[in-house]
């Protein structure tokens, strides 16, 4: 297993520069996760990696050695592909040995990380089986197989849940996690879906074409996004962002009329700022509180755990979620209703004009 | 889609009526094989059945129709095995390597020009080019000039076919460990086979029913069944039966393949459309 650096890559199409210059670092037997919107550049970094784009500018080391120019095959790293890319022509067990076989290992060798593979992805008597004959999940763990069995330095995977369904998707991210703590791997995942990466990571790297917004663990990246995009890209339901100033009265924070608990910053009042709320920080109350405001009820969504309510307030509309035990609220409110809500002390952020997150001191 | 009753009977008139049309005068030239000339020059339809027409074709010592086929398979077989390996190759370089947009539609669109412009403009010129270097009537000027002539529509047939295969599955190739020559042959020949089929049926019949390069280009000793046949229409003598019997004999191959052909020109198609 590898650490890998990544040097002022840069990426031209054309003359449109589609990953401004970008470092990273990426320590051994890490898992990290790139994720971001459509069009990020989260996926052409991948394929920079793999060598399977050119790299325009900046340089990729593994281990220190300089791989910048090197083909694909000769990288030492294995990829799965969001569509698997399994050669239909071959049999499972084919498929699985086709890279060691173009490198001339040994048959002993092979039949035995084949063997290994097979029974750690549960495959076992599917070896002579074609991909047409295997359902997706099957071809999912044959495409991880394909890797797993040439034991390379580095693993990358592009989006490879994505054509899972949901019940699927869920099993096999635990596995696939899995995998990576056993294998003792340095895993490269790319992925669009935020609770992929909130889970799976070690480190999440969050993209916005080409660039890159935030890299921290899950938690901080939740509780301590460095901007706006951060913020609402993390979550789900989205955090609550509404636009307004600030007024400092006494000890007293008030956002159009919220009342902010909470350590005091050293903010300019009156300036244009965005708060954000993420739904579950706040407190609910049936009738009026000490520094409540109204909200008046549009929608509500029962998952079964929680319950989320759409409505707005005098500052914009808003989701709050409701805890979960034991909340008189939760059965009997429906669209029309009025609720109380506040924010709570450790849950609100400040983004300023640019975006860029205001600590709080 | 259902029809009225009406409807119906009016589309089977229309598609039978067409297929009449078209097969029609084929079928009555055809059955001119099997009748003696005063048959043929009345103009009878039912008549005695004679073998006569064959005999004189392929037996007599004023013909050498067992030697133009052998010419025309010749010649077919080496033009499309040339065309087949070189398409292909063109066609898995245009479309997975690294090839600059301008040369790929400069040499496509070079292609394309030459296969619009009609085979006759150019025999005279090829005339001339042979025999200034002493290859008239030889089987490499003919084998030549047929695989120059059938290669753009192979180069597209193929392309489309080379096209279909998921670029995924190329780079999951390279990133196992292939170079791009191995990933050809691992990869992209085994998947392309079922267009290949199609396109070497298409192209051996394209060569096999040409008649303006091999009149021109062929000598006695090196002729081709078009052209054989079309010798049997004389200066003083029209000789309709070997005629009908020549196009018969000669109908037969192309058939055949374009029968084996036709499973997998739908095969191929279809395997190129699924992911």
């Amino acid at each position: 297993m590898a650490d890998v650096t990544i040097q002022a890559f840069q990426k031209f199409y054309g003359s449109v520069e589609v990953i401004p210059p970008l470092d990273l670092e990426i320590r051994k037997g890490e898992f990290v996760v790139l994720v971001g919107p459509s069009g990020s550049g989260k996926s052409t970094l991948l394929r920079m990696i793999a060598g399977l784009e050119k790299i325009d500018g900046g340089k990729l080391s593994i281990d220190g050695e300089d791989i910048t120019g090197r083909d694909p095959g000769d990288r030492d790293m294995a990829m799965v592909f969001q569509s698997y890319a399994l050669y239909p022509h071959m049999t499972v067990a084919e498929n699985m040995t086709f890279a060691l076989r173009m490198r001339g290992t040994g048959d002993a060798v092979i039949r035995e990380r084949l063997a290994e593979a097979l029974r750690m992805l549960s495959l076992e008597g599917y070896e002579n089986r074609k991909p047409a004959q295997l359902s997706g999940g099957q071809r999912q763990r044959v495409a991880m197989g394909r890797a797993i069995v040439r034991q390379p330095r580095v693993f990358l995977f592009d989006e490879p849940l994505s054509n899972l369904d949901a019940k699927l998707r869920a099993r096999t991210r635990l596995e696939l996690r899995e995998l990576h703590d056993r294998l003792g791997a340095t895993s490269i995942f790319v992925t669009h879906d935020q609770i992929e990466a909130m889970t799976m990571a070690d480190r999440i790297v969050l993209l916005d074409h080409g660039r890159i917004q935030q890299i921290g663990s899950p938690r901080e990246i939740y509780e301590e996004p460095h901007n706006r995009f951060v913020a609402s890209f993390i979550g789900s339901p989205e955090i609550n962002l509404l636009e307004g100033s600030l007024h400092v009265d006494g000890d007293t924070m008030l956002f159009n009329g919220l009342t902010l608990p909470g350590r005091k910053a050293e903010m300019p009042t009156g300036s244009e700022y965005t708060l954000g709320i993420r739904p579950e920080a706040f407190d609910v109350a049936p009738e009026r509180l000490a520094g409540t405001v109204p909200l008046a009820i549009r929608a509500v969504e029962y998952t079964g755990s929680d319950v989320f309510v759409f409505g707005t307030i005098d500052a914009g509309p808003l989701t709050v979620k409701l805890p979960a035990e034991g909340h008189a609220l939760r059965d009997g409110i429906g669209a029309g209703a009025i609720i109380h809500v506040r924010p709570t002390a450790e849950g609100w952020h400040l983004f300023d004009r640019s975006g860029l997150r205001v600590a709080k001191t | 889609m259902t029809l009225r009753l009406g409807s119906r009977i009016l589309a089977n008139t229309v598609v039978w009526g067409y297929a009449l049309v078209i097969l029609g005068p084929t079928l009555w030239v055809l059955s001119n094989a099997f009748k003696f000339k005063i048959d043929i020059i009345t103009g009878a339809t039912i008549s005695p059945f004679t073998w006569i027409n064959f005999n004189e074709l392929l037996f007599s010592r004023q013909s050498d129709f067992l030697a133009n086929l052998l010419n025309s398979a010749v010649i077919g077989i080496a033009s499309t095995a040339i065309v087949i390996v070189v398409a292909t190759m063109a066609a898995f370089t245009l479309t997975c390597l690294d090839v600059r947009p301008w040369v790929r539609w400069a040499l496509l669109g070079w292609a394309l020009l030459f296969h619009m412009l009609p085979t006759l403009t150019f025999v005279g010129s090829w005339y001339l080019m042979f025999s200034s270097v002493g290859l008239h009537g030889t089987y490499f000027a003919v084998i030549m000039t047929h695989a120059v002539h059938n290669l753009p529509m192979a180069l597209f047939l193929m392309m489309s076919f080379v096209g279909a295969l998921p670029r995924e599955l190329i780079q999951a190739a390279r990133m196992d460990g292939c170079s791009y020559g191995q990933v050809f042959w691992r990869i992209a020949f085994p998947l392309v086979r079922g267009g290949m089929i199609a396109a070497t049926a298409l192209t051996f019949i394209f060569s096999w029913s040409d008649f303006a390069i091999s009149l021109t280009l062929t000598s006695r000793d090196t002729m081709t069944v078009p052209v054989a046949i079309a010798t049997f229409a004389q200066e003083y003598d029209i000789r309709y039966g070997e005629m009908a019997a020549g196009t018969l004999l000669s109908i037969v191959p192309a058939l055949l393949l374009i029968l084996l052909g036709q499973n997998f020109i739908v095969r191929g198609l279809l395997a190129g459309a699924v992911k």
